[in-house]
């Protein structure tokens, strides 16, 4: 046997060797096939990827109705504080025509101190108005009657429907105006697709044809020229917005504009490029879109375009920058003709209308319009507290109504005051000619509603919003909260109790000392706490601040109101914090609602579509300090506007309107601020330069100014308090701080908390008591 | 002799203290009742304008709302913020009394329905809210002090707080004017 076995042996061995080498290559295949299989799930993988990636963008800024934004609506009743040119300015902000006779809703007829008006009627989700046809009847600025003329009653109430302010499309940061396929002009289509992507409806995605007369034609003319992308793939370059240009962005773009065609129709992907399409710059804001890049450029409607402006706008497409109309016009007017050419070549305009369009001019405005509202400040505040409720995809929904509480002829006159008024304090000083800037917040007291914001000099313009972001140093503002501290503890502060105005000199940490001093470089001895803040003196405060602790004022301010991080320095109590004004407006707000911590809202409700209420921001109250401490500090406030530094205000308000308020001012004058109230309205004015530079203007000469003439001209009610139950006035000689009567000169009225009132009586009394015991003590006192 | 002189000597005596006594009142003369301050105060100093007043100044002591707007429009909305209420729809008196409260913001018997509604919403620190400060505008209306007192018992007993709620209830029963005795 084992002989035989070398034979067979060899025969073996030879057929051995054929296996091995296919098992060779069989393992190698193996290898091949597991390593393609492997890297085939990895793109898959990396598509599945980008498919979702791309279709989040497409769906999340898919055409939708937008969320409309409304101011709050005008209530009309017997007795109310309007004028008939404040109810004319409300239906003219809605849009209402003068009636050349007859009437019908939206049209109304002045005259004089008549106003005849056919509203519109609007269903509120709180009760349905009616359309009606009133006549309203004036008398002093004052709503005398009002009469339901058709159904010959007496109206005792009613609403006009809200003016509309904005329209937000939630998903989108920025403005924008959208439209259906279907109301966009033709031309614009037919240019669109013959100018970028002249096969659109025949490709998947990609137009390799073009890409590679793009790549031929870049090569001959060494430099980009010529761009081989399809409307689908600006399009998903449009949605990452990225400016690297490089070989893997390409791409990943081109994948991702196969995957879009694969899911979305033509005419879908259209629309969505027509909407998303970057088209401008307007400082900071970006002009997506055709339908706003006509207003942006025509101020006119997409539909309202001729053939010139519509090949304009096809022109810009390839380089907005580039060809911007406003500032290389000839660039802009040649490409657009080159536009138009190619529009009478392809047989979409007859050569007299091209012949005709090349010689018009571009029309673009001179300047570029107002964003898409014209309160861009107010609405900051409405998203972001949008944006604390609801995230992006609850408002999704389609056509919400967010009901807000501007008042859009408060807002007006804000802003016209503010305006004026800046240009009167740059006329006094040239060195701050054109650079001042100004903020004003200004909110009801009752319900804490924002009923104005202006965020600077230019409110029409989208920009630096400085009511709600520009946080700068408040000086004095912070020194009534000081005192509601003290006056919080009235066994130990009344407004008679004397502090220390004289030099104060205080080591801090390090060596470092701080000696602060009064405005007027002065020391005054010993003065009344109320002195002390009527006059705003640092130093009485300073001592009075550091008495109380520091640490006990910052935990107060924080329960008023301050969310911000507070510095815990002796200087905080002399403003060394920095504030927003609407920041301000929330410290200020507890002491005009008479203690009670009311929250500043912008929205009051939230309707669907079909008029279900979403939801409703409620009133909510907190009571957060002492109502009789703060009804203290608001008599003292009332006299900072009397006898103290803002008592300029005699001369700038009308006798009959009375308010409390405190100035403001830093260091180097670089910030003047006042915040003010009355019995209706609360406001904030913040003055200064954004370069931090000094302005030369005090609280008092500069943002006081801007409150009085804004509180002047709205319809606003005097300051009226009632006494607190344990809160007893006492006739005081000032003097002694002690109890006196009307016959003591300049005896003066202090409120005081119960049982914290002085109890002994001064000399300049006239008292027959007291005048037998100051006989005896005389007689005493000559014989010791 | 002597003894006449004595007297004639005390009496005049008596007579110059008690009159050097009387003497150091004041020498201004009380004006005439003031006329609110409607006077132009500009021009007068702090002490001249203080001297004129002989009562406690107007605006902080008004007993009555600070707005005088007509009670109409007021009451229209807050019989539909009663109707709405009896009907269940707490939502719908909030928004009814709220728009009342743009109106007049100072009329304490809003703020006392509007906290009947949050107690009826469970919402009760709210409720002792408002009640409180409807009471810090209702000067002299004895029953709707009471009534807000008896809100805030009935929210602080809600939450567990007997012996809070009997003090409420202990006010309530108090007329505002007996406690400022």
């Amino acid at each position: 046997m084992p002989k035989r076995k070398q034979p067979a042996r060899n025969k073996r061995r030879a057929p051995r060797r054929a296996p091995n080498k296919r098992q060779s290559k069989g393992r190698v295949r193996r290898l091949l096939f597991v390593t393609v299989a492997f890297a085939v799930l990895c793109s898959l993988a990396y598509v599945a990827l980008l498919n979702l990636q791309v279709r989040n963008q497409f769906e999340g800024r898919r055409w939708a109705l937008p969320a409309r934004v409304f101011a709050r609506p005008l209530e009309v009743y017997p007795e109310q504080a309007l004028s008939p040119e404040a109810l004319i300015q409300e239906l003219k902000l809605l849009r209402y025509r003068r009636s050349s006779g007859s009437f019908s809703p939206g049209v109304y007829q002045q005259n004089g101190n008549r106003v005849i008006v056919h509203t519109r009627g609007f269903p509120f989700w709180d009760g349905d108005e009616p359309e009606r046809r009133v006549r309203v009847e004036f008398r002093n600025n004052v709503v005398a009657n009002v009469r339901d003329l058709k159904r010959n009653s007496k109206v005792d109430l009613m609403r006009i429907e809200p003016v509309p302010i904005a329209n937000i499309y939630p998903y989108h940061q920025e403005d924008r105006m959208l439209v259906r396929l279907e109301n966009v002009p033709h031309l614009l289509i037919q240019g669109l697709i013959a100018v970028e992507d002249r096969h659109f409806y025949d490709h998947h995605g990609l137009d390799f044809l073009a890409m590679a007369r793009a790549v031929l034609v870049n090569l001959r003319a060494g430099r980009t020229v010529q761009g081989g992308s399809t409307l689908t793939q600006q399009l998903v370059k449009n949605y990452f917005l990225s400016n690297e240009r490089t070989l893997w962005r390409k791409f990943n773009e081109a994948i991702m504009a196969v995957l879009l065609e694969w899911h979305y129709s033509k005419d879908e992907i259209l629309e969505a490029y027509i909407n998303e399409v970057y088209l401008g710059q307007d400082k900071q804001r970006a002009i997506h879109g055709f339908a706003l890049a006509s207003q942006f450029y025509f101020e006119r409607r997409l539909s309202d375009l001729a053939p010139d402006q519509i090949a304009l706008l096809v022109a810009l497409v390839k380089g907005p920058s580039y060809y911007n109309p406003r500032k290389y016009s000839q660039r802009a007017r040649e490409r657009r003709n080159l536009v138009l050419r190619i529009l009478g070549e392809q047989g979409y305009l007859d050569s007299a209308d091209v012949k005709r369009a090349v010689k018009q001019r571009l029309g673009v405005t001179p300047k570029a319009p107002s964003g898409t509202t014209p309160f861009p400040a107010f609405l900051q505040l409405v998203r972001e507290q949008l944006q604390e409720d609801y995230r992006d995809d609850d408002l999704r929904s389609e056509g919400l109504m967010i009901f807000t509480t501007l008042d859009p002829l408060v807002q007006v006159k804000a802003e016209r005051a503010m305006k004026r008024r800046l240009a009167r304090l740059e006329k006094g000083q040239a060195s701050t000619a054109g650079e001042l800037q100004a903020a004003v917040v200004i909110t009801r007291v009752g319900t804490g509603d924002v009923v104005a914001l202006v965020g600077g000099r230019d409110p029409q313009f989208a920009g630096y919003n400085r009511a709600l972001d520009a946080r700068r140093p408040v000086g004095s503002l912070l020194k009534p909260f000081v005192y509601l501290t003290a006056l919080s503890q009235p066994q130990q502060y009344t407004l008679s109790t004397r502090v220390d105005d004289s030099p104060l000199r205080l080591t801090l940490a390090k060596d470092r000392v701080w000696s602060p001093h009064n405005y007027d470089h002065k020391h005054h001895g010993q003065v009344t706490l109320k002195d002390a803040l009527v006059q705003s003196y640092n130093v009485a405060t300073a001592r009075l601040g550091l008495a109380l602790g520091i640490e006990n004022v910052a935990r107060d301010l924080r329960h008023f109101g301050v969310q911000r991080a507070l510095p815990e320095y002796p200087s905080l109590v002399l403003g060394a914090a920095d504030l927003s004004p609407f920041e301000v407006s929330k410290l200020y707000q507890t002491l005009a609602s008479g203690g009670y911590r009311v929250p500043l809202i912008a929205i009051r409700e939230v309707m669907t579509h079909e008029g279900e209420l979403l939801q409703r921001y409620p009133l909510r109250l907190r009571q957060t300090a002492n109502p009789a401490a703060v009804y203290l500090l608001t008599v003292a406030l009332h006299e900072v506007t009397r006898y103290g530094t803002a008592k300029a205000l005699g001369n700038l308000l009308p006798e009959t309107l009375k308010v409390a308020g405190k100035t403001g001012t830093t260091n180097d004058s670089r910030d003047s601020w006042f915040a003010g109230f009355s019995a209706e309205h609360l406001g904030v004015v913040w003055v200064g330069r954004d370069n931090n530079k000094p302005t030369g203007l005090t609280g008092a000469t500069g943002a006081m100014q801007v409150w009085a003439d804004i509180m002047r001209t709205i319809p606003t009610a005097s300051l009226a308090m009632s006494r607190p139950e344990n809160v007893q006035w006492q006739l005081i000689d000032p003097d002694s701080g002690l109890l006196a009567d009307e016959h003591c000169s300049g005896a003066e009225w202090v409120p005081f908390i119960k049982g914290s009132a002085p109890r002994s009586e001064s000399s300049c009394t006239r008292n027959p008591h007291t005048a037998l015991t100051r006989t005896l003590r005389w007689f005493k006192d000559l014989f010791e | 002799m002597r003894r006449r002189v004595v007297w004639l000597g005390f009496v005049f005596l008596a007579v110059a203290v008690v009159g050097q006594g009387c003497a150091s009142r004041s020498t201004t003369r009380t004006h005439k009742a003031p006329q609110a301050d409607e006077h132009s105060t500009a021009q007068q100093t702090p002490a001249e304008a203080r001297r004129r007043e002989k009562q406690p100044p107007r605006y902080a002591t008004t007993s009555q709302p600070a707005q005088s707007v007509s009670s109409k429009p007021v009451n229209v909305l807050l019989a539909r913020a009663d109707s709405e209420l009896d009907a269940g729809n707490l939502e719908q008196s909030a928004a009814n009394l709220e728009r009342a409260i743009r109106i007049a913001p100072h009329n304490a018997v809003i703020w006392h329905k509007l906290a009947r509604v949050y107690l009826h919403q469970g919402e009760l620190q709210q409720a002792e809210a408002m009640a409180k400060k409807s009471n810090s505008l209702a000067t002299t209306d004895d029953s709707l002090w009471a009534n807000n007192w008896r809100i805030i018992a009935e929210a602080r007993r809600l939450q567990g707080d007997t012996d809070g709620a009997n003090q409420a209830e202990r006010r309530a029963q108090t007329l505002r004017q007996d406690r400022e005795q």
